[in-house]
């Protein structure tokens, strides 16, 4: 079909879709390349779910339904090792479930991506309520304290595009990589230019990658083992092994590091978030831009982990205070922004509802203890 | 064993297990039924759960071996069935090796491989206890007499587990013994089985379940004869997976249903974000409604955000939606001060004053109910009988464009008809005409 506004010479004008957070990680996926979905029904997870249900036999890939959420991420697990992208999507207690099963992927060098989006805790919690309390739970997930990756969308845009990044992180380091989603940025619906959307080109699967039933051998372990697969008392090789599982990730770190960040001049205050709260951080800063009542820079983090360091120290170096605002009850990506930079930072953490550009504007300018 | 007898065994090494234990026995038969079929090495995976058992990956040489967590393997296993008979050639034949406490831990998933009819073939290594962590008793004991010394005593009655995998429509089914001359070939028949098998084996385990000389003194085949355990293969005939999914993927195989991408192409008035808040009765398209108003919104040229609540029942109570629409890009999706509140039921009412919404409506915000409603300060309007229940909230959203002006009625009517609302588009557009009517009569006395 030719398109006339093109024919004209200008851009073409934006056509607009409605949808969700949750649809548009399935849109992610898709693109990304992912050939299999297991899930198991949870909210606010749910349209995840449905949507590669809906979408994922029409290009030949394979969505099954499982009896829990362990076998779900299991089913997800054997396809990645018989050698299709493959994901799962769920929330605090199916993670929860599912922990065992993202350090065996872990241990096996297995690729595969994990939708969470957050509702809120503790046990069932609030099952469409939101919530940002499931940051140190998604990443200190394994025994001895390994590096998950965690990407976290504020938009149904970045959803998109950072559900790309997961899967093509997943592909790369060969391990699992969670999406790192909220109730609100999930279920919300809004206006999405999907020509407009900037995702990353998909990592293909190829070799050196061995698929299970391919004509190379492979042997897997979720024990300690040497560089072939077998069985190892942990020492020598197996310890050097699992060095490098961690070893992997932080080196890569700094291509791993996402964010939006506007230096402002001698700013006094930085303002950092992630997920739905950087939306109302957005609007606190536009305040702050155009009131000029104070200097106030805004960081936007995707990546969660591996923490990038560099623009968390480079955003704070020259600014007197750093907010770190985030809807759980004791700031956990605070206490890790503090451990960056080795000095206290301000918490603008509560849970409940969503953290307003009003409470943000009032803390920034009340200056809290810290 | 001759060292020229092909084998994927290692060729006259010993196995490393305990004397009288039954592993060997499996993995022999397990290498005599690989052999017997001539299969491709390439095209069988060992995936091996954990104990004594998890060692067989390492014993069977040149085929792919999966070593997983406890109780997991069978799960596992399904996953590589179902992707590669799904998305790849549908070659793979993975055999998983299990004790029996690993595959209670992992019944459901046992149970779900079986209903879904996975191509996997499952060895439940059966000694009635666990024998690397000390004989605890394990719950899939085929008889007392394989766990006499449980530590810790032993309270449950033996637990079936071919009657268990029957009753969940499992394809294939079988016990045998360690030492059944017969176990080789029932591997290899549960093996080409097209869909999930499973074969029980039974075992002593000689470390934990009895001291040697009463091993010496018991045959296996005497026990499991003499307590009626054996199973012959029973076969119940159904498609396996990827023949169910291959015919359902037809159906499944279709579009879903699509709205069109909305290009910008009214006019709006307005210069500030405004939102909106519909309350009323579940099943009566409220956040439908919201999102016909988000439809026209961005077919006006603005940005609209919307999120729905309801209970947790769905179709009874409450439906609720929050709606923003901006000339600019919403960052903020929280509603603290609507500018409008459309309600039009007492079910919305509720849910609109436990939130305390009216006493946080915005300066010159409006509300808009039903006029079965007793609202004081709202504009009460017949929503109900103007268009009928499952479109009252739609009729709400059209007096509040025509008391705003924010965008062409048209816009809205637009998304109406789009989503095929079944609403009578003459009777919303004559309520329109009224409300514009009694707004232009107020401003103009």
């Amino acid at each position: 079909m030719i398109d006339v506004e093109l024919l004209d010479g200008g851009p073409a004008a934006p056509r607009y879709d409605l949808v969700s957070g949750n649809r548009m990680v399935a849109e992610g996926a898709l693109r990304a390349g992912c050939r299999f979905f297991a899930g198991y029904p949870i909210a606010p997870a749910l349209e995840i779910f449905r949507a590669m249900g809906e979408e994922l036999p029409l290009g030949g890939g394979l969505a099954v339904s499982a009896p829990d959420d362990i076998t779900a991420l299991q089913y997800a697990i054997g396809a990645s090792m018989a050698g299709y992208k493959a994901m799962s999507a769920t929330s605090g207690p199916g993670w929860s479930l599912m922990v065992e099963s993202v350090q065996y992927a872990l241990m096996t060098e297995t690729p595969l991506v994990v939708a969470v989006v957050q509702r809120l805790g503790p046990a069932t919690g609030g099952a469409t309520h939101g919530a940002q309390g499931d940051v140190r739970l998604v990443e200190s997930c394994t025994s001895g304290g390994y590096t998950v990756p965690v990407f976290a969308p504020s938009t149904a845009a970045e959803a998109y595009e950072l559900t790309i990044e997961a899967f093509n992180w997943a592909e790369r380091l060969r391990m699992p990589v969670v999406l790192l989603s909220d109730k609100e940025v999930g279920t919300t619906t809004e206006r999405v230019d999907r020509a407009a959307l900037a995702g990353a080109e998909p990592v293909t699967r190829q070799a050196p990658f061995a698929p299970v039933g391919g004509p190379a051998r492979v042997a897997l372990t979720g024990s300690a083992h040497d560089r072939a697969g077998r069985l190892m008392k942990p020492a020598g090789e197996a310890l050097e092994l699992l060095r490098e599982l961690e070893a992997k990730v932080v080196a890569r770190a700094p291509a791993m590091a996402r964010f939006e960040y506007r230096p402002i001049s001698n700013a006094e205050v930085v303002v950092m978030s992630y997920g739905v709260t950087a939306r109302a951080m957005k609007e606190a800063c536009r305040h702050f831009h155009e009131t000029g009542r104070l200097a106030v820079s805004c960081l936007k983090l995707q990546t969660l982990f591996p923490v990038p360091d560099r623009i968390i120290r480079h955003a704070a170096a020259t600014a007197r205070r750093v907010l770190v605002a985030e809807e759980n009850l004791t700031g956990q990506y605070a206490a890790v922004v503090e451990s960056v930079l080795g000095r206290p930072v301000e918490r603008l953490a509560r849970l409940g509802s969503l953290i307003t550009p009003q409470e943000i504007i009032a803390a920034v300018e009340r200056g809290g203890p810290v | 064993m001759s060292a020229t007898r092909p084998s994927y065994l290692s060729p006259g090494a010993p196995l490393p297990y305990c004397e009288g234990c039954g592993h060997p026995w499996v993995l022999r038969a397990l290498d005599d039924a690989l052999l017997a079929l001539d299969t491709d090495p390439a095209d069988v995976a060992i995936v091996t759960d954990i104990g004594c058992v998890g060692l067989a990956g390492e014993l069977l040489h040149g085929l792919h071996t999966v070593h997983t967590l406890h109780g997991r393997s069978p799960a596992l296993a399904t996953g590589l069935a179902l992707a590669d008979g799904a998305l790849g050639p549908g070659r793979l034949k993975p055999v998983v090796l299990i004790g029996d406490g690993g595959a209670m831990v992992g019944i459901a998933h046992l149970v779900h491989a079986a209903l879904l009819n996975a191509d996997i073939t499952v060895l439940v290594h059966n000694n009635g206890l666990f024998g690397i962590s000390g004989g605890q008793a394990a719950s899939l004991a085929a008889d007392e007499a394989f766990n006499l010394s449980a530590v810790a005593g032993h309270f449950t009655p033996p637990a079936d587990l071919v009657r268990l995998l029957a009753a969940a429509r499992a394809g294939f089914l079988a016990r045998s013994y360690a030492d059944d001359p017969e176990l080789a070939a029932t591997i290899q028949a549960a093996i080409i089985h097209p869909g999930f098998a499973m074969v029980e084996i039974l075992e002593y385990c000689p470390e934990r379940s009895l001291r040697q000389e009463e091993i010496r003194d018991r045959r296996l085949e005497d026990t499991v004869t003499a307590r009626g355990l054996r199973v012959q293969p029973q076969r119940l005939e159904r498609a396996p997976f990827v023949q169910t999914y291959r015919e359902r993927h037809g159906i499944l195989r279709r579009e879903p249903a699509r709205r069109p991408p909305l290009a910008p192409r009214y006019e709006a008035n307005l210069d500030r974000p405004v939102a909106i808040v519909l309350a009323g009765t579940a099943g009566e398209h409220v956040q439908s409604a919201a999102r016909d108003l988000c439809a026209a919104a961005v077919a006006a040229g603005l940005d609209c955000t919307q999120k729905n609540d309801h209970p947790v029942t769905m179709r009874s109570g409450y439906s609720f939606s929050e709606v923003i629409l901006s000339p600019f890009e919403i960052s903020f999706t929280g509603v603290e001060h609507p500018d409008a509140i459309i309600v039009t039921s007492s079910d919305g009412l509720a849910e609109v004053q436990r939130r305390q919404l009216l006493s946080r409506l915005a300066p010159a915000g409006v509300v808009i109910a039903d006029d079965s409603l007793a609202l004081d300060g709202a504009r009460r309007l017949p929503l109900r009988e103007i268009a009928g229940a499952p479109c009252a909230a739609l009729a709400g959203v059209v007096a509040w464009v025509a008391q705003t002006e924010i965008f062409n009625v048209d816009a809205l009517l637009e998304a109406v008809r789009a989503r095929d609302a079944g609403c009578d588009i003459a009777a919303l557009t004559a309520a329109f005409a009224s409300v514009r009517a009694a707004a232009a009569a107020a401003s103009h006395p």
